[in-house]
């Protein structure tokens, strides 16, 4: 299709930078009126972003990747959620691993009863959100968890009730961070602040809101490329003494690290592929490296003194890690604004891994001893160290254990997945 | 807003102008390749017609089959993999880098009924027809990625595979071999590959024969290649990092405010190349110790209504980043030389393009640029000298579109490729440093369509031609005048767009082969003026491309020939449907819906057919849409790579509309061969014609002027206005090679 006059009219003048792949690839890659590097994240079949990549300066993507339950059923391979309670009269899952799969696979004992609250810290609104969240708990078993009860609240970044304008990609991200936190500690109180917009600003003062009336832990499934400024964002908004800050490391692979992830004072959240090999008792979990998994080298943020990899001389992330990758994801529900892909779909991306890391710090009852991510560094016990696969999409670290998998500690899993809730 | 210069830049890109391009930006480029059938009368291959292989008759689809027809032979890096089906093939890295694949064995057979081959740069997939009705319906592509095997199969040789199923059951998949499963799912290795490809064949039989075919092995619902995820990560060395800070002033001696900095390691990109924004003058990047390119704008918004924006550029070369860190300063007050440019005629800026690419120093693609891109004049660019680079490379070019003040009369296109960054950016362009195009466009074409040229420019040794320009458009049919300029040695492709503006419909669109045009002289073409016959390929007529398509080798051949376009040679248009048929010695090898076919040959000296029947009924033409050729003619291994097959350029004297004027009117035929072969001497050529309703065709007496050019006269009686006229052409040469083509309808005679 051709443009018209009307279109030739319009006054454009464009700054273009971009990774060219053969001369001719300039013209059709190289334009983009904003300041983000065009990066790629890893081709998997049928699966989208939540958000798309480019973001102007400031602002924060989420970091959701999924697909329809259908799409991921018909494409073979994707595992099959345990426990549905198939005498729950609402719609059920039938593809993406469940809450007892992930407690099975990290050793976790989700009975637990706890008196915690996991923060959610989201741009815009979901209006579905509760309802949806309802639909996922009675699927799976777990306890209602909702406005009426107390369970359930939501709120603006001022902590009123008034929510910001309503957005579909933000709202999937949002309908994966509480049923993830919710399929890691059923017991949890979910507290949901919702930013005006996806500027880091604005996303700080909603943490710094979470934080004031009352979450325990603070999921951010979202992250933006460093810039000059960030370390005055972690201060003023990303760092609350007791209070885990617990971030998504990115869907991009080794790359730009990202923040908030990335700030001193957060636990940066990396991604696994999980395999379920065998049936009945010889069941075997294996996982390996997501190679969406977001790692990289802080050019702002100090050497933290736990850090001891040598490759890198400041922050590294991630931390920690858990199942991220969309073709071996979590099914969960959504339903605002999806259309036909409306109801279950299979969850992934980093953005996956950071609430179930925050729900279990809050099943563990000792999110009070986080200032920062030390805690996951003292020893190697409770951990399931991931020893398998890259996250190079795009850029090489030369094997290092920036983006390769080492016995011990690599950026792309961190000190690895939990095994049990003993280091958390 | 990409802007309407984005979007047809783009489209030339994706559309295959620069098939380099689009190979290199999607990753594949499709190639036709057929198997030798297995008997007389092969049909073609289930499923391939529209799909991969015969896309229509599409000429860009033909220039991605070129680009991908080469097969260098014995070169170091050469790897020999088996594939799922048992075949083996040596894969080796080809034109543009991309990987090709060839049988091990000169003159082996394919098992399978013929292979689709679709190469990329990291990939090349060779697929049976026999699954090509399965892909995305049970099979998975990379099963039949060469390369993606081998990495699987390593040294151990077995290839793993994996696959999902229904029922409680394990089902078995013949030559498969299951080492574990549960839960749906089963990982195993090919153990007898030929065996799982004769299973793939019997159901691909059924699956024509009208059964359903939703998955080749009852039960299974997804087979792949399994990636060897226990495959030990490659050992390569271990970069640390280190921490570049930018210290960024502006063109005022201030901290920048807005800008970036595109950074690239100059000793191989894939340890870095990103884009750090600048904020109150700071920039920073966590990267790998080594050598460093950074490009850096800085942007100052207008200060008041009416002013432009400001973008200064300067490169910082050969930065040496340490373990210990590296702060660089980056100075914008260096970028003093205004972009500028002076015409001999008056013209008015349409657009302009400044960009600025580094280059590794392993490579001689271009890793990373930065530039800006600016439409009706709104901002005013500076840029800083930069000599070459002692790591890498720096190239650097202001692009522009200028037209005349009416609009559509003449457009120039400049472009000033250099190594590094010239101190001199205020260009002024003389008459005698330009090439002067007199273009003539043929109609007919739908009331108010207009035209545009697009351009592309390739500088010998300066890798930095972005792609095309666009210009003011301008009323089709008619004329239009382009100036180009550019450094000595360019070559242009010109590509000519028709659309409507008020639907946005895009018409017609026609191609040129690279050419270079006199600097100082002026040479006139003609579009879409109407062509009689389809004309061979030859070297070159793709963009930027040395390939042969008339041409073999000892054990492969491959032939096409070109029907769409207009008469001028060169021109490449698209539409219409094109389906070809090659035999050898009287039996067919290959059959189907193509431009193009390469296909297994036998080294002796044989006699080939290719035929082909083409409907153009897409082109803007007023007439000609069927024709008809048959070539034929010898071959062998010792004939020559190059295969003379004859080629003739009918020129009539026809009007814009494509018809004859009553009275007489010159006719010649030119016959040569294609591009290549060895000469031979060409023996005959006759015309004949006849009214398309009629069956009795009449001779045309031509004269023999040597050297392959037969010329005649056309009588237009009175009785022949308005009537449709059919032509045919043959000729034949001193080797025993013969060509006759057929046009139906293929001019009338006006009043």
């Amino acid at each position: 299709m051709r443009p018209g006059k009307a279109s030739r009219s319009r006054k454009a003048v464009l700054i273009g930078f971009a990774i060219l792949a053969g001369a001719l690839a300039v013209a059709a890659q190289t334009m983009t009126a904003q300041a983000a590097p065009t990066q790629a994240a890893p081709a998997q079949a049928g699966v989208r972003a939540g958000c798309e990549h480019a973001q102007p300066k400031g602002e924060a993507r989420c970091l959701v990747r999924w697909r329809p339950a259908a799409e991921a059923k018909a494409a073979g391979g994707a595992p099959v959620p345990s426990q549905v309670q198939r005498q729950s009269t609402v719609p059920l899952p039938t593809v993406g691993f469940g809450p007892a799969d992930a407690a099975a696979a990290y050793a976790i004992d989700s009975s637990r009863q706890v008196d915690q609250t996991v923060g959610i810290v989201i741009a815009f609104d979901n209006p579905n959100l509760e309802a949806d969240l309802a639909v996922y708990r009675a699927a799976f078993g777990l306890p209602p968890c909702t406005s009426a009860n107390g369970c359930f609240r939501k709120v603006n970044q001022r902590g009123e009730a008034d929510p910001p304008a309503a957005n579909v990609g933000w709202g999937i991200e949002a309908a994966l961070d509480v049923q993830m936190a919710s399929a890691a500690c059923p017991t949890c109180k979910l507290l949901i602040v919702e930013a005006d917009t996806n500027r880091l600003g604005d996303m700080g003062k909603a943490t710094r809101t979470a934080v004031r009336i009352g979450a325990d832990v603070v999921n951010h499934s979202y992250g933006a490329d460093e810039f000059n400024g960030i370390l005055e964002i972690g201060q003023q908004y990303y760092t609350h003494p007791a209070v885990p800050m617990v971030a998504a490391s990115g869907d991009d692979g080794f790359a730009t690290a990202s923040i908030p992830a990335s700030l001193p004072a957060t636990i940066a959240v990396g991604g696994t592929s999980l395999i379920l090999s065998g049936s009945g008792s010889s069941q075997t979990w294996d996982e390996r490296v997501w190679q969406g998994s977001g790692s990289g080298c802080s050019a702002w943020a100090p050497k933290p003194a736990w850090q001891k990899d040598r490759n890198c001389r400041m922050r590294t992330i991630a931390d920690i890690a858990a199942v991220a990758d969309p073709e071996t994801g979590m099914a969960f529900y959504d339903t605002f604004g999806l259309g036909e892909d409306a109801g279950w779909l299979v969850g992934g991306g980093t953005s996956q891994a950071s609430p179930l890391i925050a729900g279990w710090i809050a099943l563990a009852g000792n999110a009070d001893s986080y200032n920062d991510a030390r805690g996951l560094y003292t020893s190697r016990t409770g951990l399931f160290d991931v020893i398998k696969g890259t996250n190079v999409v795009r850029r090489d670290c030369g094997g290092d254990n920036l983006c390769t998998a080492k016995p011990g500690y690599d950026a792309p899993t961190g000190v690895g997945t939990p095994r049990g809730l003993g280091r958390l | 807003m990409r802007g309407r210069y984005a979007q047809a830049r783009q489209r030339r890109s994706l559309a295959g102008l620069g098939a380099a391009g689009a190979a290199a930006l999607i990753g594949v480029t499709a190639v036709g390749v057929w198997g030798a059938a297995a008997s007389s009368g092969a049909s073609t291959p289930p499923g391939l017609e529209g799909g991969p292989v015969a896309p229509s008759g599409s000429a860009y689809m033909a220039a991605g089959q070129v680009n991908s027809l080469v097969s260098p032979a014995g070169q170091a890096g050469d790897r020999t993999v088996t594939s799922v089906t048992g075949e083996k093939y040596v894969i080796s890295a080809g034109a543009r880098g991309l990987l090709h694949a060839r049988p091990a064995q000169t003159g082996a057979r394919s098992k399978s009924a013929g292979v689709v081959m679709l190469s990329g740069k990291s990939s090349v997939q060779v697929i049976p027809t026999s699954a090509v009705p399965f892909l995305g319906r049970g099979l998975d592509l990379r099963l039949f990625d060469l390369a993606a095997v081998g990495a699987a199969a390593g040294e151990v040789g077995r290839i793993p595979v994996r696959f999902s199923y229904s029922g409680s059951r394990v089902p078995t998949v013949s030559g498969v071999t299951v080492t574990s499963s549960g839960n749906g799912t089963a990982v195993g290795y090919l153990s007898a590959p030929a065996q799982f490809g004769s299973a793939l064949a019997g159901q691909a039989k059924s699956a024509r024969s009208g059964a359903k075919a939703a998955s080749p092995f009852p039960g299974v619902t997804s087979l792949t290649l399994d990636r060897g995820t226990d495959a030990p990560a490659p050992v390569k060395p271990q970069y640390a990092m280190s921490t570049l800070t930018m210290n960024v002033t502006d063109h005022t001696g201030a901290p920048a405010q807005d800008g970036v900095v595109s950074l690239m390691n100059a000793d191989e990109c894939a340890r870095y190349a990103e884009a750090i924004p600048v904020i109150d003058g700071v920039a920073k990047a966590s990267v790998p110790v080594g050598t460093y390119l950074a490009i850096t704008v800085g942007v100052t918004p207008p200060t008041e209504a009416g002013a432009k924006e400001l973008h200064h550029f300067a490169v910082s070369q050969d930065v040496r980043v340490s373990g210990e860190g590296k702060t660089l300063a980056v100075d914008l007050r260096r970028a003093r030389q205004q972009v500028s440019v002076r015409t001999p005629r008056p013209a008015t800026e349409v657009q302009r393009a400044t960009s600025i690419v580094g280059t590794d120093a392993k490579g001689k693609i271009p890793c990373y640029s930065n530039g800006n891109w600016v439409m009706d004049d709104l901002a005013t660019t500076f840029l800083a000298p930069a000599p070459k680079s002692r790591v890498g490379a720096l190239a650097s070019t202001t692009q522009w579109t200028l037209g005349s003040p009416k609009g559509g009369e003449y457009n120039y296109f400049l472009n000033y490729p250099a190594h590094g960054i010239e101190a001199k950016q205020a260009q002024v362009v003389t008459t005698g440093e330009v090439a002067t195009v007199q273009e003539r466009i043929w109609g007919p074409f739908p009331e108010g369509t207009q035209g545009d040229f697009l351009p592309t420019p390739t500088t010998p040794g300066i890798p930095i031609d972005l792609g095309g320009y666009s210009a003011a458009p301008f009323p089709v049919p008619g004329a239009t005048v382009t100036y180009l300029r550019s450094a000595p040695g360019t070559l242009w492709s010109q590509y000519l767009a028709t659309f409507v503006p008020d639907s946005g419909t895009q018409v017609f669109s026609v191609r040129d082969r690279d050419r270079s045009y006199p600097v100082g002289r002026t040479t006139a073409v003609d579009w879409n003026r109407p062509m009689h016959n389809s004309k061979a390929f030859s070297p070159r007529i793709f963009h930027n491309d040395t390939l042969c398509a008339v041409c073999r080798t000892p054990e492969q051949m491959t032939i096409g020939l070109a029907p769409f376009g207009d008469s001028t040679p060169g021109h490449q248009g698209e539409g219409g449907k094109s389906r070809v048929r090659l035999l050898r010695d009287g039996v067919t090898l290959v059959e189907g819906q193509a431009v193009l076919v390469q296909v297994p040959v036998p080294a002796e000296l044989s006699t080939y057919a290719f035929v082909q029947d083409v409907d153009r009924t897409g082109q803007q033409m007023p007439f000609g849409h069927t024709l008809h050729s048959e070539v034929t003619f010898r071959s062998g291994a010792s004939t020559g790579a190059g295969l003379p097959v004859l080629v003739a350029d009918v020129s009539l004297e026809t009007d814009q509309a494509g018809r004859l004027p009553q009275g007489a009117s010159p006719v010649t035929v030119t016959v040569h061969h294609a591009d290549g072969a060895k000469p031979v001497a060409i023996t005959k050529a006759t015309f004949e014609w006849r009214l398309s309703d009629s069956e009795a065709w009449r001779s045309l007496r031509l004269f023999d002027q040597g050297k392959g050019v037969y010329a005649g006269t056309f009588s237009g009686a009175p009785g022949l206005v308005g009537q449709p006229i059919d032509i045919r052409i043959t000729a034949a040469d001193a080797a025993g090679g013969a060509l006759t083509q057929t046009v139906l309808e293929a001019t009338a005679v006006t009043k």
